[in-house]
């Protein structure tokens, strides 16, 4: 206390009187999160601006009431300008003086950032204190050129087989999960980040998971869970919940791909989620409807897509002369009763490299994760497939889209002839080897000698219906009893040669063994 | 009404163009003459929004207005005089004793300050952060 006062009275006796000049403005109404403002004729679009209660009151409440609250300048007009208002809005007041920062929206972004839970401002939310050692970084920029960029080509394992089977995924690539509510799609973002810990710490992604118009009761869970399996200290959450002002969940994907690019810069990897674009999409309606800009499709405003695109645009793979380093982003979009064909979701599919299609039909007949072999794809992913999944997944995608077809016909089996009856129930036991309960990624070895193993006929000797317990009975006896095998795969990424030859022994002991 | 606030901008416009030039389009003459138009163009139910707008943007013009403010009576001269040199013309100085000491001055959007009050909350900020 002695050393506060003490330097309070060395600063008050260096204080000089001297005039600053400044651009300020007036706030003409305020409301719904929006301020009008008249003046700020300098302002430029996405400029910070702070609005001042220390103006008017004595020095005792402008001290009381010292907290900033900062606004965004969003339309300029002829005799002043809008801003949404980034803070408690009920602090503000008509005729409050509203000062130009003369910076666009920063947000802090740093390695101090990893661990830590943050708003869209880069503000901590978490109780563990301030965040040191950060950078300013604009939260809107361009995204990287072609010349800056190189093909996606490094896979990013999600430890679920279906997904890293069938619709692989690129470090750089930009792969959508969409599907109605309650179907999973959270839960294959967060299996993801947990799976990121199988990776080598050198080339483990930095997972940023940006919750957007969530529950905070959701987040503090997938937090807590994060936590306990030991996936935070490689993942950052920035969180705009429910209860925020429209412009924070407006903001919050942006702040999270300005962390990521952060990374990315630095030549690591990281790996963004937004959680979800439907609710942004919604926020920023809400947000564009408030400044009167004029409504289109869904009474969303006409640069909706842009909203996206300049979003997503910003995920990318450098090149070498960049760094090398990528920002993945797999953004995830709330269909209503699988209708893919909506506004938001048809914008969000067409800037994407692709789309992990969840089904709630499949969630109800107990599949997960539920995805839609047929109208899943994944458009740059294959390139960036491991020589050994590449050689185990070649056919599954089609057999799965063929038994989806012949399912119907499953209730007549008596009367199905031998060959129709065999590729339902080869479809069948793949359905149950691609079944995978939440919080459990596989590593990416285990995966392929899994999927091996099902493709090679290893499974065949169990009921269809067994065949979920078979694999996990398998899974264990692999890391048991072929421990060696599994490293050769993760080490050489192919099964050919001398690892395939061991993997089958490996598999004809296991065979033996259940026989 | 946008069609409403166009049209009291430009009268407010044609006003201060006028008085600039020293044209003797007096502000009754510019009135008549809008008012002829809104006739012709049958949009006389846009007169009394236009009145309205015109209302707002006077309020908006006295809200910019040049003005200094004092923490004493004593420093007013001088605040006059150095607000001046900044370009900001008042006729007088308010005194505002939330300022502690010194001045401040404001007009169009410019302000300058230079009160003791504005330095002691930077300082206690300041002092918070580090």
């Amino acid at each position: 206390m002695e050393s506060i006062i003490k330097r309070i009275e060395e600063e008050i006796s260096a204080l000089t009187p001297n005039v600053q000049e400044e651009e300020t403005g007036i706030v003409r109404t305020a409301g719904d999160g929006i301020a009008e403002i008249d003046g700020l004729q300098n302002a430029i679009m996405t400029e910070m601006v702070l609005f001042d209660p220390s103006f008017d009151g004595s020095l005792e409440d402008a001290i009381k009431d010292a907290d900033p609250i900062y606004g965004l300048v969003l339309n300029l007009e002829e005799d002043g300008v809008r801003a949404v208002i980034l803070g408690d809005a009920s602090r503000v007041y008509e005729g409050m003086r509203v000062r130009r920062l003369g910076r666009l929206l920063s947000i802090p972004v740093g390695d101090a950032l990893v661990g830590r839970v943050v708003n869209a401002l880069g503000e901590p939310v978490d109780g563990k204190g301030p965040i040191a050692g950060t950078k300013l970084m604009p939260i809107e920029h361009e995204a990287y050129g072609v010349m800056d960029r190189s093909p996606v080509n490094v896979p990013l394992h999600t430890g679920i087989k279906a997904i890293d089977a069938m619709i692989p995924i690129g470090r750089g690539q930009r792969e959508l999960i969409i599907g109605d509510r309650g179907v999973g799609k959270t839960t294959i973002a967060i299996d993801t980040i947990l799976n990121q810990k199988s990776e080598p710490e050198a080339t483990r992604p930095i997972c940023i998971y940006v919750a957007i118009g969530q529950k905070e009761s959701k987040t503090a869970k997938i937090v807590a869970s994060l936590e306990e399996s030991g996936a935070m200290a490689y993942t950052i959450v920035v969180t705009a919940p429910a209860s925020s002002p429209a412009a924070f969940q407006f903001l919050a994907p942006f702040a999270g791909a300005t962390i990521g690019e952060h990374f990315m810069e630095q030549g690591k990897d990281a790996l963004v989620i937004y959680d979800d674009l439907s609710k942004q999409a919604v926020a920023y309606r809400q947000m564009a409807l408030l400044l009167r800009r004029p409504p289109g499709r869904e009474a969303y405003p006409g640069d909706v897509f842009y909203l996206h695109s300049r979003l997503l645009e910003r995920a990318a793979k450098l090149s070498k002369e960049k760094g090398g380093g990528s920002l993945t982003a797999l953004p995830i979009i709330e269909t209503q009763e699988g209708d893919i064909s909506a506004y938001i979701p048809t914008n969000v599919i067409s800037i994407t490299d692709g789309q992990i299609f969840l089904l709630a039909d499949l969630f109800n007949k107990g599949q997960r994760p539920a995805i839609d072999v047929g109208n899943s794809v994944s458009r740059v992913g294959s390139s960036a497939q491991t020589k050994a999944m590449k050689k185990v997944s070649g056919k599954i995608k089609l057999e799965l889209a063929q038994f989806r077809e012949l399912e119907a016909f499953m209730q007549f089996s008596s009367d199905l002839d031998a060959e129709t009856k065999k590729r339902i129930d080869s479809g069948q036991r793949m359905t149950q080897v691609l079944n995978q309960s939440e919080g459990h990624p596989l590593p990416f070895e285990m995966e392929a000698a899994v999927i091996f193993a099902a493709v090679n006929g290893y499974l065949d000797s169990f009921d269809p219906s067994q065949t979920s317990s078979a694999e996990q009975r398998l899974q264990d006896f692999l890391m048991r009893e072929a421990k060696d095998v599994l490293a050769q795969i993760k080490e050489t990424k192919n099964i050919d040669g001398d690892v395939e030859a061991s993997l089958r022994a490996a598999l004809d002991k296991f065979a033996e063994r259940v026989a | 009404m946008t069609l409403a606030r166009d049209y009291a901008q430009a009268l407010v416009n044609a006003a201060h163009t006028a008085e600039k030039e020293s044209t003797k389009a007096e502000p009754k003459k510019l009135v008549a003459q809008l008012v002829k138009h809104l006739e012709t163009t049958g949009r006389m139910k846009l007169l009394p929004h236009i009145v309205r707008e015109l209302g707002r943007l006077e309020a908006q013009e006295k809200k910019l207005a040049p003005q200094v403010e004092v923490a004493h009576q004593k420093d007013a001269a001088h605040a006059l005089a150095a607000a001046a040199k900044h370009g900001i013309h008042a006729n007088e100085a308010r005194v505002n004793h939330t300022l502690v000491q010194g001045w401040r001055a404001s007009s169009k959007g410019t302000l300058l300050d230079a009160s003791a009050k504005r330095q002691l909350v930077e300082l206690y900020k300041k002092v918070l952060t580090h």
